[in-house]
């Protein structure tokens, strides 16, 4: 079967899908919808792995790609619909449809009571069909395509039990927040297009110029900050994270799917797509990296205090994220796309694991009211319990390896600086508390789950996948053991080269494997003391947290609410704009634009009176108006 | 030149034998009335004689010179039948004839003294074919005094009490006031120029003009006495009187064909490009042309009466012909400026006829004094009627493609021709104040809640309506031919 | 003849509407619509879409004395807009079937004769049979904002027509001016765009009081008050929000669009200096419009109202497309010209159906509309994505287009314009939710009356429109083909436009030129 039919089957399926389910959305069988969705998601998954397949072996191509038709022809825009797999992509399409497939049959269990379950299937497929846009075209628009389209499903995914206003609000939110990074991302495209003349990847990337930019105004230094703009706001980095904590409110699955494994990481996939000219612009990837660390250590500090156990997992989301966005900002990309991976596979485990357990009790997210669950659902525990070490960074689990990778890259690279590595550390420490705060909460300790609530073990239609994702997130990560450890060389590192840049421009790495090693060992152990210290404190002595709370009031305060930065943004941005836009419409376009047309008329209306008021029927007047006006056109006329 | 021993010959009376025959045709219900013992003939049969008459009068014109528009001398060249009277002539006949058959229909003119009403019509239209032809200061005079005294005897001539006859007698003091003061300028310029003659006139203009004030005094006086006929500002404040005054019948026919003929007076007296050389006389009769539009629209905006501001819009209507007037006088090109004013002038004379008549149609007895507000569901219950009435304010205020329209256009295009920007400036501003009170009348037929009463079934009236709307849309897009043939008219005629 | 059928047919519709009885008026009408629509569509297949030339072309003279003539032409610039019009039209037939119930027989006949003259404006290649048809346009409209309007009706058409006819009497003497000229230029006078397009009018950069700045800011005001352009759109709220539902659909689908088109048509090509030299005031006010609009339409309590100010804010993007001067902003001006037509019209018909089920326009009293009309939210919410251009919707590629054209223009006002992306997902997203989402709002609870989902007939209205959106935004090279040469045409000869009569010489711009010097 040749690749244009692959790339159309591939792409088309979970189309397909979204047309059967959308079209039948009254019905209430779950199962019928999620098993056509399944389905779609995993031919266009068996198709990802036909094509990636060719990268493989004695007669490997660089990538594959096809042609289907010309979108926009304009000028000097020429945009055709095309698609590509190379190295990077291959990575990233794999994850998607993978994951994807196995949090589709997750939702099957999970959406089987909900009253619109086809619609919500349509919806997901949708997504993937976006998503795999953003991943797989050729060209800027295209991702920008799938980049929109990605978070339209998510906006309606947010919003899909829309009767509750909040839920509503919430997926309003993550729209326009997205929109505005999507504008950056606009920009972006025309810096591009006007500085290359192309929107192709490959041609963009053989454009380049040699040089590096120095300074901020250069053009490709803006392009690279535009296109990051747009990257933030997708991906939730400082400052526009603050939709995806409240994106929580759509179902669990979505969730996993949208807001952890696959649509929040395109921000990171487009930046290495575009390695090569960030690698131009050391001022952008400063940038980056400082964001990313920023917020990877803020949003942790967050996470640290949160009692709904979504919204943990949302905070280190994106503080996961910022890890990511830190390894692309010291130029490990590689790093970045490995962390995007393995992320996705422990972080989509811990969600559907939180879904399992929301499930279980009855659409209870509050952890207080959880506690010593172990017993209850055991096999969620397990693969929980596998998901927490993988974030946690506890060899040989698959995040051990990516979050070192980009910790040791962060204090190596040329790019990267001591104080990037040492927030990196403690960033890994607090996750490794809060994650560990999460599963005393959630599964050990003794039990405060009240009792009209009687939890039960998922499905196995859901446990299954849970299964799966621990088993991936366990060995996962084996693609990419450092030489250090792995004596041979890291194969990732091999299977990027030529795609993926070094950041060698910029001097040499620092080669050292005591450093390495004592680096690996310090954020290790930091791991493992915190992850003990949250222990003590949530399950050996539990009356601790209060006391200390007591302790910083204010300090906990503060990270409780989450620095006031939602309360911020309403009180400095939002409603001012919304007052100042009813300022301009009552005064402005009421009181002024409208009313000078008025005035106009008024003035006219004046006159007429006076004429009016000239004519009053009185004939001696009328005489002496005729003498007047020929006495004074004889003046004007003689003078 | 006819040498002076010989008595008047054949072709000089041919020249006046429409208007004799119209007069004479005219007079023969008038003798029978007698005969019937005073007792008043049937209206019916008046109305045909009179038609007799205009039909007679027109009919004779086209004959002898509707086929070729040469000039033709008559009565030592005092009086003049050119393609220009040939067609003014047209136009008062018609109008004569539509006025009729309004007084016909109408109640405050329909009865005792119908006779003596159609009699007096007829002769003071007589009067204007006279002001049309005349190529001589007396001769116009004579033939604004014929003109006019009869109207002041029509305005009076309506069964309604107070508002005619007092109306008549503001017209009557005024109008002989203005009389006196063309009189008197007609002196002075035959004291400087020493001929009353138009084609002397114009030839010593153009050394009097800038030499001799006493001339120049002459001449703003018989712009005055024009400027009384046509309701130019500051002498128009009769006008809103007496067309409330006048039974509608009556307005209709003074709004039209007196504006027409006088115009077209008024268009001879200035044939002479020498009034251009003139420093302030431009810059004064534009103000007052301007002034005029001006005034004419802001008072109407605030009427609420239909007549009072139908009054008032031709008030304004006069200032755009003067904006034609003036192109023709100042210009360069005065052939096309005339073309537009006379063009201007029928495209005006049928637009207010039909309004009037509608006017007409919708009074019902001779004491009613119509609102706008009046109109209320008109839409509803006469939809030609109110479809018509639309047609005709639209047109009035010049939206294409209609009659009114292609007048505006072709005045404002020769005034852009001869530079006139300020001019066609203002006519632009005041057709848009314009568009608010033509609006209203449409606003209340269509679209105000509330039943129109019944009509009494005035055929005539309500056929001059529909008639007149069709014309100006046909006209209006075939404007074309009319305009071709103004325009053969005026070719070498001044 | 073509175009004079397609153009004279529906007056000829008119008066069949008055003849025919009542009950038969509704189908008929619709199916004279249809016929009208399918002549239209011979249009694509007799137009050659390689030649910039106008095609098609009838001439016969007018009003020979003054060079008028009665001078039609097609090109790309025309093309689909003529398209939109009569493709519009039918839908507004079957649309207005139900919610317009007395007088059915002026109220189509009005839309016919509308219907003719906005075909009309955009055919006549004869400046003054352009004004006819132009100034023409109101009147209809102003019966059907008038007659079938809401509260404040009289005020609104009277506004209406008063502001968009002063308006155009500046740009009347205009062409009247340039009538002369042609008689100054070329001895004999003439209306013909053609000929308007040759004129050489002197330009003195910097300074007010020279014809061409002077003709240009005639045509302009005209224009920029259809259009309607910040700060002249005062009329349009008003108009739109008492305008029924079918007179709204047109008004913003079509009317406005006449404003476009004489920028793209006279201001742009006939005073090209002026129009580069203050190209700036008009992006400048562009982007106001885009913002300005967005914030207001945000705050509206209505939602007609809302959509009306969505209108001014996607106009400016057509107007700082037209003035970027560049391929991509004039090619997205003119799709965006044609988006907003589908969008903004399917907008106002489905406005104007939940109107009629519960006749309150109030965005506070409703809420959770989604639960009770979920056939009629999903068209809304498609119709929303292509509004505020999401991808894969017609709505993107013309903004996209645009806003990259005003990027190459100006770096400064393509940052500023990009704001509108955010803040017209801001206001429509807003509207949604609060319309759509959330508890069941009293409007859409009250037992008493429970909402109807759409009936056959509705969604057959909406079918074509949603078929449109995606078909325009899957496939824009389709469309954008037609006028591809024209518009490269427009672009490239900016600074000495000519156009010519096709086939009647081979369309190169020397050709023109030395045909000019031959007369």
């Amino acid at each position: 079967m040749n690749n244009q039919v692959l790339f159309a089957i591939l792409l088309l399926a979970p189309l397909v899908g979204f047309l059967i389910n959308g079209f039948r959305w009254k019905s209430h069988n779950a199962t019928l919808a999620g098993t056509i969705a399944t389905a779609m998601v995993f031919i266009s998954f068996l198709c990802s792995l036909g094509l990636v397949s060719q990268l493989f072996g004695a007669n490997a191509v660089p990538s594959v790609g096809a042609k289907f038709f010309d979108w926009i022809n304009v000028g000097g825009l020429q945009v055709p619909a095309a698609f590509v797999i190379d190295h990077i992509s291959a990575i990233m399409v794999l994850v998607v449809t993978g994951v994807g497939t196995l949090i589709h049959l997750f939702s099957v269990g999970y959406m089987s009571h909900d009253e619109r379950p086809a619609k919500y299937f349509a919806y997901l497929n949708l997504f993937l069909f976006n998503m795999l846009l953003l991943i797989l075209g050729e060209n800027l628009l295209l991702m920008f395509v799938g980049w929109e389209g990605v978070g339209l499903c998510s906006y309606l995914l947010i919003g899909f039990w829309f009767t509750d206003a909040d839920k509503a609000a919430a997926g309003m939110k993550a729209f326009i927040t997205n929109r505005i990074g999507d504008a950056g991302f606009l920009l972006g495209i025309f810096t591009l297009f006007f500085l290359f003349g192309t929107v192709s990847f490959s041609e963009i990337i053989a454009r380049l110029p040699n040089l590096a930019e120095v300074g901020w105004s250069g053009p490709i230094t803006l392009a690279c900050l535009f296109l990051f703009v747009g990257a933030t706001g997708k991906s939730a980095q400082i400052p526009l994270y603050v939709w995806l904590p409240d994106a929580m409110a759509g179902p669990t699955p979505v969730s996993a799917l949208i807001h952890a494994a696959t649509m929040v990481t395109a921000g990171v996939y487009m930046i290495v797509r575009l390695n090569p000219l960030f690698l131009l612009a050391p001022n952008a990837l400063h940038v980056v990296a400082t964001v990313g660390c920023a917020t990877a250590f803020f949003a942790a500090t967050i996470g640290l205090t949160q009692w709904d156990i979504k919204k943990i997992l949302a905070y280190s989301t994106v503080s996961q994220l910022g890890y990511m966005f830190l390894a692309c900002g010291v130029g490990a990309f590689g790093a970045g796309l490995f962390h995007v991976m393995t992320h996705a596979f422990f972080k989509a485990l811990m969600f559907l694991g939180s879904g399992s357990v929301i499930h279980a009790m009855h659409e209870e997210q509050d952890v207080r009211k959880m506690g010593g669950l172990r017993k209850y659902l055991p096999i969620t525990h397990a693969t929980f319990l596998i998901g927490w070490l993988a974030i946690i960074g506890i060899p040989p689990f698959a995040g051990f390896f990516s979050k070192d990778e980009i910790l040791w890259q962060s204090f190596s690279s040329p790019l990267g600086n001591k104080v990037l590595w040492i927030f990196g550390v403690a960033t890994a420490g607090l996750t490794s508390f809060y994650m560990t705060r999460l599963m005393c909460l959630t599964f050990w300790g003794k039990s405060r789950v009240s009792k009209d609530v009687h939890p039960h073990e998922a499905p196995a239609v859901m446990w299954i996948p849970l299964a799966v994702l621990a088993v991936l997130s366990t060995v996962g990560g084996w693609i990419g053991i450092p030489a250090v450890i792995g004596g041979g060389d890291n194969w990732l590192e091999r299977w990027f080269e030529g795609v993926i840049r070094e950041p060698s421009a910029f001097g040499e790495p620092i080669h050292s494997h005591t450093l390495e090693w004592s680096a690996m060992g310090i954020s290790l152990s930091l791991a493992v003391i915190m992850a003990t210290l949250a222990y003590t404190f949530y399950v050996s002595n539990p009356s601790l947290p209060g006391r200390l709370t007591q302790k910083f009031h204010g300090l906990y305060r503060l990270i409780y609410n989450k620095y006031f930065v939602d309360e911020f943004y309403f009180g400095s941005l939002i409603n001012p704009l919304v007052d100042a836009s009813k300022g301009l419409w009552a005064y402005v376009d009421v009181n002024f634009i409208d009313r000078t047309t008025y005035v106009i008329g008024d003035v006219v209306r004046g006159v007429g009176s006076t004429a009016k008021s000239i004519q009053n029927g009185n004939m001696q007047q009328y005489a002496m108006y005729i003498a007047l006006g020929l006495a004074v056109t004889m003046f004007l006329i003689l003078r | 030149m006819n040498n002076p021993t010989e008595l008047i010959s054949l072709r000089e009376l041919l020249v006046v034998a429409p208007l004799c025959a119209m007069f004479l045709i005219s007079l023969i219900p008038l003798l029978i009335k007698p005969l019937l013992g005073g007792r008043e003939p049937n209206p019916i049969s008046v109305l045909v004689w009179n038609f007799l008459a205009i039909i007679a009068g027109a009919g004779i014109s086209a004959a002898l010179f509707g086929h070729s528009f040469v000039k033709t001398f008559a009565f030592s060249n005092a009086i003049v039948m050119d393609g220009t009277s040939v067609w003014m002539s047209y136009l008062v006949y018609f109008v004569t004839a539509v006025g009729l058959m309004l007084a016909y229909d109408h109640v405050a003119t329909r009865g005792r003294q119908f006779t003596e009403f159609c009699f007096l019509m007829v002769s003071s239209a007589c009067g204007m074919l006279v002001l049309i032809m005349s190529n001589d200061l007396i001769v116009t005079f004579i033939g604004i005094e014929t003109m006019s005294l009869c109207l002041y005897i029509l305005v009076a001539m309506s069964r309604e009490a107070t508002l005619s006859k007092e109306a008549a007698f503001k017209y009557f003091v005024l109008g002989s006031f203005a009389s006196a003061i063309f009189l008197y300028g007609i002196a002075l310029i035959y004291g400087t120029v020493g001929s009353t003659y138009l084609p002397d006139i114009a030839t010593q203009a153009v050394k009097l003009i800038t030499t001799n004030r006493v001339f120049l005094v002459g001449a703003v006086l018989i712009i005055t006495g024009f400027a009384f006929k046509v309701s130019i500002f500051p002498l128009h404040a009769w006008t809103p009187d007496v067309y409330q005054g006048a039974s509608t019948p009556v307005t209709a026919f003074m709004s039209t064909a007196v504006k027409a003929a006088t115009f077209v007076a008024f268009l001879r007296f200035f044939t002479s490009e020498a009034f251009a050389s003139s420093p302030h006389l431009l810059s004064v009769m534009t103000w007052l042309a301007v002034l005029t539009m001006l005034i004419g629209n802001v008072a109407a905006l605030m009427q609420n009466n239909l007549k009072r501001m139908l009054a008032y819009s031709s008030v304004a209507h006069s200032g755009y012909a003067m904006v034609g007037l003036i192109t023709a006088g100042f210009g360069t090109n005065f052939n096309a400026a005339a073309t537009s004013l006379l063009f201007y002038l029928f495209s005006y004379a049928i637009m207010t006829l039909g309004t009037f008549a509608l006017v007409a149609a919708f009074e019902q007895s001779e004491n009613t004094s119509l609102e706008v507000n009046d109109l209320r569901g008109v839409g509803r219950r006469y939809p030609w009627l109110a479809l018509s009435m639309t047609v005709l304010m639209l047109s009035l205020a010049g939206i294409p493609p209609t009659l009114g329209f292609f007048g505006k256009f072709f005045v404002f295009s020769s005034a852009i021709e001869q530079d006139m920007y300020w001019l066609a400036f203002w006519g632009m501003i005041n057709s848009v104040i314009s568009v608010y009170y033509y609006l209203r009348p449409i606003v209340v037929m269509y679209m105000s809640e509330g039943e129109a009463e019944t009509l009494p079934m005035n055929l005539m009236t309500r056929g001059t309506v529909i008639v007149t709307a069709l014309l100006i849309v046909l006209l209006g897009i075939l404007s074309s031919p009319l305009f071709k043939m103004v325009q053969q008219s005026v070719m070498n005629q001044f | 003849m073509l175009l004079s059928v397609i153009t004279l047919l529906p007056l000829a519709f008119a008066l069949v509407m008055l003849l025919l009885p009542e009950k038969a008026i509704r189908p008929v009408a619709l199916l004279l619509a249809v016929v009208e629509f399918a002549l239209s569509l011979l249009l694509l297949s007799s137009f050659d879409k390689g030649s910039p030339a106008i095609q098609l072309v009838e001439q016969i003279p007018w009003v020979p004395e003054m060079g008028i003539s009665y001078f039609l032409g097609l090109d790309g610039l025309s093309l689909w807009l003529v398209l939109l019009t009569t493709f519009l039209t039918p839908i507004v037939v079957l649309g207005s079937w139900t919610a317009i119930d007395n007088r059915i027989k002026g109220f189509h006949a009005a839309l016919f004769i509308l219907q003719t003259s906005m075909i009309g404006s955009f055919l006549a290649m004869d400046a003054v049979l352009f004004y006819v048809f132009f100034e023409l346009s109101l009147v209809p409209m102003y019966f059907m904002v008038g007659i079938w309007g809401g509260q404040r009706r009289i005020y609104a058409t009277v506004k209406f027509f008063i502001y968009t006819m002063a308006g155009s009497l500046m740009m009347l003497l205009a062409i009247i001016y340039l009538m002369f000229a042609c008689r100054d230029t070329f001895g004999h006078m003439s209306a013909s765009l053609l000929d308007f397009y040759r004129l050489k009018i002197p330009f003195v950069a910097g300074e007010f009081l020279n014809p061409q700045t002077l003709l240009f800011f005639a045509f302009s005001l005209a224009f920029a008050i259809k259009v309607p352009m910040f700060p002249f759109h005062t009329w349009l709220p008003d108009a739109h929000v008492e305008a029924p539902t079918p007179g709204s659909v047109i008004l913003a689908g079509v009317m406005l669009k006449m404003g476009s088109y004489g920028f793209l048509r006279f201001v742009i090509p006939m005073f090209s200096e002026a129009a580069g030299y203050y190209a700036w005031i008009f992006i400048f006010l562009g982007v106001v419009g885009i913002i300005y609009g967005a914030l207001v339409a945000m705050v509206q309590p209505d939602i007609k109202k809302l959509v009306a100010y969505s209108s001014v804010s996607h106009m400016g993007y057509v107007m700082i497309g037209l003035f970027a001067l560049n391929t991509y902003g004039v090619t997205g001006s003119l799709y965006q010209m044609l988006n907003h037509g589908v969008s903004t019209g399917a907008l106002f018909l489905l406005v104007g159906m939940i109107y009629e089920r519960t006749h309150s326009r109030e965005i506070s009293r409703y809420g959770g509309l989604a639960k009770a009309l979920p056939i009629f939210t999903i068209l809304f919410v498609i119709v929303t994505m292509s509004s505020i251009a999401v991808p894969m919707t017609n709505g993107f590629i013309g903004e996209f287009m645009i806003l990259m054209g005003t990027f190459e223009a100006s770096r400064p006002f393509a940052i500023a314009a990009v704001t509108g992306v955010v803040l017209g997902a801001v206001y429509m997203l807003w509207m949604v939710k609060r319309v759509f989402f959330g508890p069941a709002g009293e409007l859409v609870k009250d037992e008493h009356h429970p909402l109807h989902d759409l009936s056959a007939r509705e969604i057959a209205v909406m079918a074509p429109l949603i078929v449109l959106i995606f078909w325009m935004g899957l496939q824009p090279n389709f469309f954008l083909d037609y006028s591809k040469a024209s518009l490269d045409h427009f672009v490239k000869n900016r600074d000495n436009y000519r156009l010519v009569i096709s086939p009647a010489v081979p369309s190169s711009v020397e050709h023109v030129a030395l045909r000019g010097e031959q007369k």
